[in-house]
């Protein structure tokens, strides 16, 4: 088999890899008695797999490309400018691969999308050749939009042929160092996650880096706007004690060949260590990938263990069933890192001066502090109703009412939210401040609550069904701008009557608060069991 | 009606879209039977058992299931039946001592005796070492024991079971038909649905062959042979020929033995 002919065949390796990991997050949806609809249904996965690949292509492309423009549009392109730009753009890069690749390689390590190959004629090195060409499928398009940006970017700023060439190289190794970690992730999810005692920490610390990752898309203008000039500073005062800092990756690979004035020996030394470190990682990875095919890389351990159950309420048990598998899905991480957001967002808002004042409580800060954290957290049910459809033929079996099952998600939704109060009680010195901060949670409860019933209303008549994959996505919208609604209407009532007073529009805004819980509450009469 | 009637359906019809799923059939189960519905794929038997669930409403006719209408009260029959659906979907991230857990919480069991019947049932099925790993790791017929014990594990007096041996080993299956047989001879009624004809006939006290939404022929495999007029020994033959497929197969067979000689 020549090169092109496992290429070819490589496509639906990888077709299948992507092919699962969307499937995991959308198999309730399809109903497998309707056959019209899972041929749509899986027309749609590949589609959206592709999409997928392309939207992280064109995220990588801005996100490599963005240092250096931010770079000349502050009109810096002195050494120290162009090695933090390119130091940036890699770790964006970085970021992203890694974040990409934490998606699909589980499905490669678990093998089971090419375990097929062996049911042909091929040897054992041709099966190697596909599952290494498989894996570079699942970067092709990023890999050729980072090459592009860098080769145009690095042509205009620097117009030099060799530079060019040095910064391709050190992007590709970057790219492989970042497939190696998310494989390192991978199997140690796939190892331990699977089996042994430590799985709760690596499977928090997998998580925590998924959610982390989805949070980079939001980070990435603050990272150029907050880590450029201390990056650039550090460098300028190369004597300083922070000059450490530039022995992390990727800074001494970059100092390496764009600014030898800056190299010293600790620096060489880091870069001929992040070189090694990066040559064993590849390596290892085209190992385990050219053999993970033959199934022996990976021994999952059998434990036995005694049984004692927990037997709880069942508004607790779904809660608590719902932290486990949002603990352990990296669609749901961002939940874990929502209430650390939600305190960065409002502690970096404030600076730490939080409003005693009770005229500052209009402050736009702790209103959007408020919104923010209130919308993020209402989400936070609508999420895990659509982690209920998963298994939805087993859940539908049991004996429990559907607004039961919301009632949990919408108290775990207002879980989220507590560290956002918590900051607000704590920090602020006024009892007014406390009470409106204390009284937000009533709306957070209610839309916590409206979003999914209404969400079930529109699509399922009220019972608790998946909707079907082609449901229109107004569907989606109607309890978004629901949700948004009801966070919104009693703040704008607080506004509009404390032109007048403050105590009376505290209480005008508690009234509203009351009322939407009110129609939450009746409207989750309507829900069929 | 008979005191004892556990399930009682009449004129189940369901309609999805232009499609008739059900087309007006009729049964009735006992305490201390076990009655199957046999049929092809697609005839109608999951829909059926869906809507005994309460899981699925009818286009028309009534369903009773020990007293209670599934229809009004649906959460009311989940509490006294126990289900294992066709392809049990369960949380794949939970282990099967966390699905446990969440499970005996919302059906609110005594803790002492739900533990100490889920600790034979998950010793009975060797499902002890498996109790720490993840659901998704473990193979299909595993999933299948844990919605079995599911179904079993608060001792329902009717269980409603769609093609429940899929998957298992011949121990697990074993088990399950002398636990099917146990909990029949106490009283409870077993609703059980499959396409193998082996199954229904070793399992089944009476069967109702049901074929494109309509029960077709009913009774014990005895009286399936005497109703039957010409079928041979075999429930597969009676099954056939009520079903109407036996011409058509030995047409589709030749045809095979023909493209094969070629």
């Amino acid at each position: 088999m020549n090169l092109l002919e496992a290429w070819k065949i490589s496509k639906i390796m990888y077709q299948e890899i992507a092919f699962n990991a969307m499937l995991q997050a959308n198999k309730y949806r399809l109903d497998l008695g309707r056959y019209k609809n899972a041929i749509k249904f899986m027309k749609m996965i590949k589609r959206n797999a592709l999409l997928n690949k392309i939207i992280i292509s064109v995220f990588l492309l801005i996100g490599s490309i963005s240092p250096y423009i931010s770079m000349m549009l502050l009109k810096d392109t002195s050494g120290i400018a162009f090695s933090v730009a390119l130091s940036i753009s890699l770790l964006i890069s970085f970021a992203f691969i890694l974040f990409y690749e934490m998606q699909l390689l589980p499905y490669l390590i678990n093998a089971s999308g090419i375990q097929a190959l062996r049911l042909f004629p091929l040897s054992d090195k041709e099966i190697s050749s596909i599952s290494l060409l498989t894996l570079l499928r699942t970067v092709d398009y990023p890999i050729l939009s980072i090459i592009i940006g860098q080769i145009i970017i690095q042509l205009i700023v620097k117009n030099s042929i060799i530079l060019t060439m040095l910064t391709m190289l050190l992007s590709l190794l970057n790219i492989g160092f970042a497939i190696s970690i998310a494989l390192f992730f991978s199997k140690l999810f796939y190892k331990f996650v699977f089996s042994g005692s430590k799985w709760g920490f690596i499977r928090f610390v997998y998580t925590l880096t998924w959610g982390l990752g989805i949070s980079a898309i939001y980070f990435l203008p603050n990272i150029l706007q907050s880590f450029t000039p201390y990056i650039e500073n550090i460098m300028m005062r190369a004597q300083s004690d922070l000059i450490s800092f530039l022995l992390l990756y990727p800074f001494p690979l970059v100092l390496l060949i764009t600014n030898h004035a800056l190299l010293s020996l600790p620096i060489i030394m880091m870069s001929i260590f992040y070189l090694f470190v990066i040559f064993l990682s590849i390596k290892d990875t085209i190992m385990f990938v050219q053999n993970v095919v033959f199934g022996y890389q990976l021994n999952v351990q059998r434990i036995k263990s005694s049984i004692r159950l927990k037997i709880r309420n069942a508004i607790i048990a779904i809660m608590l069933k719902d932290l486990r598998l949002a603990s352990r899905t990296p669609n749901l991480a961002f939940i874990f890192v929502l209430p650390l957001f939600e305190v960065l967002f409002i502690i970096t808002r404030f600076s730490f001066q939080f409003p005693s004042d009770i005229n500052n409580i209009i402050d736009y800060r702790v209103i959007s502090g408020i919104l923010i954290g209130g919308f993020l957290s209402m989400l936070v049910s609508m999420l895990l109703l659509s982690s209920e459809f998963v298994s939805i033929n087993f859940t539908s079996t049991l004996p429990i009412k559907t607004r039961t099952i919301l009632l949990a998600k919408a108290f775990f939704s207002v879980l989220t939210y507590t560290p956002v109060l918590f900051i607000f009680l704590i920090f602020s010195k006024s009892a007014v401040v406390s009470l409106f901060t204390i009284l937000s949670i009533i709306p957070i409860m209610a839309g916590s609550l409206l979003g999914p019933t209404i969400f079930l209303l529109i699509t399922s008549k009220g019972s608790l069904a998946a909707p079907s994959i082609f449901a229109s996505p107004i569907h989606a919208l109607i309890p978004l701008g629901t949700t948004i609604a009801i966070i919104i209407l009693p703040m704008s009532v607080y506004i509009y009557f404390s032109v007048i007073n403050i105590l009376y529009s505290v209480i005008s805004m508690g009234i509203i608060s009351l009322f939407e819980i009110i129609i939450a509450i009746l409207l989750l009469s309507f829900l069929k069991d | 009606m008979d005191d004892n009637v556990m399930v009682s359906v009449k004129n189940l019809v369901k309609h999805y879209g232009n499609i008739i799923a059900l087309n007006g059939i009729s049964f009735q189960i006992k305490g201390g039977e076990i009655y199957g519905l046999l049929g092809p794929n697609g005839a109608g038997k999951t829909t059926t058992l869906k809507i005994v669930a309460g899981l699925l409403e009818p286009t028309s006719g009534i369903v009773n299931v020990l007293g209670l209408n599934p229809v009004s009260d649906p959460v009311g029959v989940k509490r006294l039946i126990g289900y294992v659906p066709e392809n049990p979907m369960l949380y794949e991230s939970l282990t099967p001592k966390e699905f446990f857990e969440f499970v005996l919480s919302i059906r609110r069991l005594n803790h002492n005796m739900a533990v100490e019947r889920l600790n034979k049932l998950i010793e009975a099925f060797s499902l002890v070492e498996y109790m720490n790993q993840p659901i998704s790791s473990l193979s299909m017929g595993t999933k299948q024991k844990i919605a079995i014990i599911s179904a079993l594990v608060h001792n329902p007096p009717l269980l409603i079971l769609d093609e429940p041996l899929n998957g298992l080993d011949a121990r697990s299956s074993r088990i399950l038909k002398d636990l099917l047989n146990f909990h029949i001879a106490n009283g409870g009624a077993v609703l059980f649905s499959t396409h193998i004809m082996e199954v229904a006939e070793h399992i089944c006290n009476r069967i109702g062959i049901i074929h494109k939404g309509l029960i077709v022929a009913e009774g014990t495999v005895s009286e399936l042979r005497e109703k039957i007029q010409g079928a041979g020994a075999s429930l597969e033959e009676i099954f056939l020929k009520v079903t109407g497929q036996d011409e058509a197969i030995a047409d589709i067979v030749k045809a095979l033995k023909e493209a094969f000689i070629k």
